[in-house]
């Protein structure tokens, strides 16, 4: 097992570089998710490691070793695609072995590895069909299970559960977490999902253009995003965000809206009060903007009145889009909640959970 | 499989051993070109192992040439063919890569090519399309590559003043990314939202932005397509 490093890693295509100056850390046995929307250069870092993309400039470590310039055979990776794709007229047994055939592995230690990957992804009873009669999440299995055999040191999976189901994918997500505790090996996941990203990963790296946003803990990015892309990739549905202006009354910083006049929360005072009379970006997540009368009644300064334009219930809970002054926001209020389309309907913004950015910079100000 | 190693990729040497190999009648299927980073003859026994039913088969240096006929059940109709050829892009990619390290580029044509010798040159003028217009792309198929074909008969800066005239500067790089989502998402507002993590009423919002500043509305099919080849050709 190994850890990787990346030192200022870049990658150019001609001219146009896709990956600037990424420094990274990942550790030993870590499951570490990269996480983007298209074209942000998730995939093209992964192939990098596997050793399919060559380097810019900058340096790969895996484990001790610099492999900048060591072939992808040589590197101890294996990986695993969207597509599975498998063998048609091989069994099981033999797609899993086939690789390590090529390796010129003896026939006794693969027959004992192809065993042991097959019970410990539950496709004993597989072992003798051939693809065809297997279901798309036994077949991502079997391409698991082809990973799986070579033991290697790390393993990158290249957003493997998109060609399943959305049934299967949730299933699948938890099969693969839990065989990663049970390999105990590092793994390099790409998604584009941030729902997996956050509910399979130690650490994600959210990236965006070819650079890296923020490498955290699923909670810390949730809570504490760094800037507005990551704040409104991480969580579903995203968060809300309105310009305000910011003023000082009686000591007292107040975000100033066509439809609003609200306090800053208490935690936040200090650092928004040097602001006053500026322009900043509010973020608010859907689940702390509330419509319950006691809440409401607790900080009856809090509340506002906005347009209800949809009411999309989800069975627990009612996804309810806004118009707050043309501009939209979205909600998550309880089944119960009185709130009906196309009339105005008052709420509360709990002030002590609002984020802040720098309309100019994007970033964080809290 | 039968299978020739070409030092000289000709007609001339193409004819001679397609004759030497008294090649039965092809079934249908679809022409397809494996280009590898690099050659390795275990290369030869994945593909021969992924298409069993294969039944042509030539290397030349870092290309592999061959008649790929589909699993049974698939059928020969073309309509079945094209799904099953285009899979066939991702999971010959993926299964090179995945078994040796490989980075492989995989083009595929259609059935209707005639002759063995035609198919490859077809193929050989997609790889090229596949270079200028699609690099990110695993592979390309013949039917995918569209527009490519007609631009690739144009004078290079014609192609250049046409996203110009549309597009210019106007657009900032999130304007260009939420039109670039809606075109590959097939014109579909709620997946674009999804995927672009915005409300569905941001995402109208922007469009009509797009709109004010182009004069071209993304939401209208004529107009949505001046602004898909632009957009397509600047980023070629």
């Amino acid at each position: 097992m190994a850890g990787l490093v990346f030192k200022g890693v870049t990658k150019k295509y001609d001219q146009n570089e896709v990956v600037h100056d990424f420094n990274l850390e990942i550790k030993d046995k870590e499951f570490m998710v990269f996480v983007g929307p298209s074209g942000c250069g998730k995939t093209t870092t992964l192939r990098m490691i596997a050793g399919l993309e060559e380097i810019t400039s900058g340096e790969l470590f895996i484990g001790e070793r610099l492999v900048n310039d060591v072939p992808p055979k040589n590197r101890d990776i294996a990986m695993v695609f969207q597509s599975y794709a498998l063998y048609p007229h091989m069994t099981v047994y033999g797609n899993m072995a086939f690789g390590l055939k090529l390796r010129k592995t003896p026939k006794a230690e693969i027959d004992r590895r192809v065993r042991e990957a097959a019970r410990i992804l539950d496709i004993e009873h597989l072992l003798d069909r051939k693809p065809k009669a297997l279901s798309g999440g036994q077949r991502q299995r079997v391409a698991l299970g082809r990973a799986i055999v070579r033991e290697p040191q790390v393993f990158l999976m290249d957003e493997p559960l998109s060609n399943l189901d959305a049934k299967l994918r949730v299933q699948m997500r938890a099969e693969i977490s839990k065989l990663r505790h049970r390999l105990q090996t590092t793994v390099v996941y790409v998604t584009h999902d941030q729902t997996e990203a956050m509910t399979m990963g130690d650490r994600i790296v959210v990236m965006k253009d070819g650079f890296i946003q923020q490498v955290d803990s699923p909670m810390n990015l949730y809570n504490h995003p760094k800037n507005i892309f990551v704040a409104g990739f991480i969580g579903s549905p995203s968060m809300n965000f309105l310009k305000v202006n910011v003023t000082l009354e009686d000591g007292i910083p107040y975000l100033n809206h066509a439809e609003f006049h609200l306090p800053v929360g208490e935690a936040h005072r200090q650092t928004l009060a040097p602001l006053s009379g500026k322009e900043v970006m509010l973020g608010i997540r859907p689940e702390f903007i509330n419509d319950d009368a006691a809440f409401m009644a607790a900080h009856p300064d809090w509340t506002l009145e906005a347009k209800v334009e949809v009411v999309e219930p989800m069975g627990a809970e009612n996804y309810v889009y806004l118009s707050v002054a043309d501009e939209n926001v979205v909600a998550r209020f309880e089944a119960a909640s009185q709130a009906k389309s196309l009339q105005n309907h008052r709420l509360a913004f709990d002030m002590n959970a609002i984020h802040y950015f720098d309309i100019e910079t994007q970033a964080a100000l809290l | 499989m039968q299978r020739a190693f070409l030092e000289h990729w000709d007609e001339t040497a193409f004819t001679a051993h397609t004759r030497a190999l008294d090649l039965p009648n092809l079934s249908p299927g679809a022409r397809v070109l494996v280009r590898c980073q690099t050659w390795q003859p275990d290369i030869s026994l994945i593909l021969r192992n992924f298409l069993p039913q294969t039944q042509v088969f030539w290397v030349n240096g870092q290309e592999i040439f061959l008649h790929a006929t589909p699993e049974d059940g698939v059928g020969a109709t073309r309509k079945n063919l094209l799904p099953w050829a285009e899979s066939l892009i991702s999971q010959i990619h993926s299964m090179l890569a995945d078994e040796l390290g490989v980075l492989s580029y995989v083009y595929v044509d259609t059935p209707r090519t005639q002759g063995l010798w035609s198919g490859y040159l077809s193929l050989g003028r997609l790889a090229a399309l596949h270079r200028r217009f699609f690099p990110g792309e695993a592979g390309l198929a013949l039917w995918q590559a569209g527009f490519a074909q007609l631009f690739d008969s144009l004078a290079p800066e014609r192609m250049e003043h046409y996203p110009q005239n549309v597009l210019g500067d106007k657009l900032s790089p999130e304007l260009r990314e939420t039109l670039q989502t809606y075109f590959r998402t097939g014109l579909s507002l709620t997946e674009s939202a999804r995927l672009l993590y915005i409300h569905r009423n941001t995402l109208i919002y922007r469009l009509d932005r797009i709109t004010e500043l182009t004069g071209y509305n993304p939401r209208e099919f004529k107009q949505a397509i001046t602004l898909f080849l632009a957009l397509w050709l600047q980023g070629t």
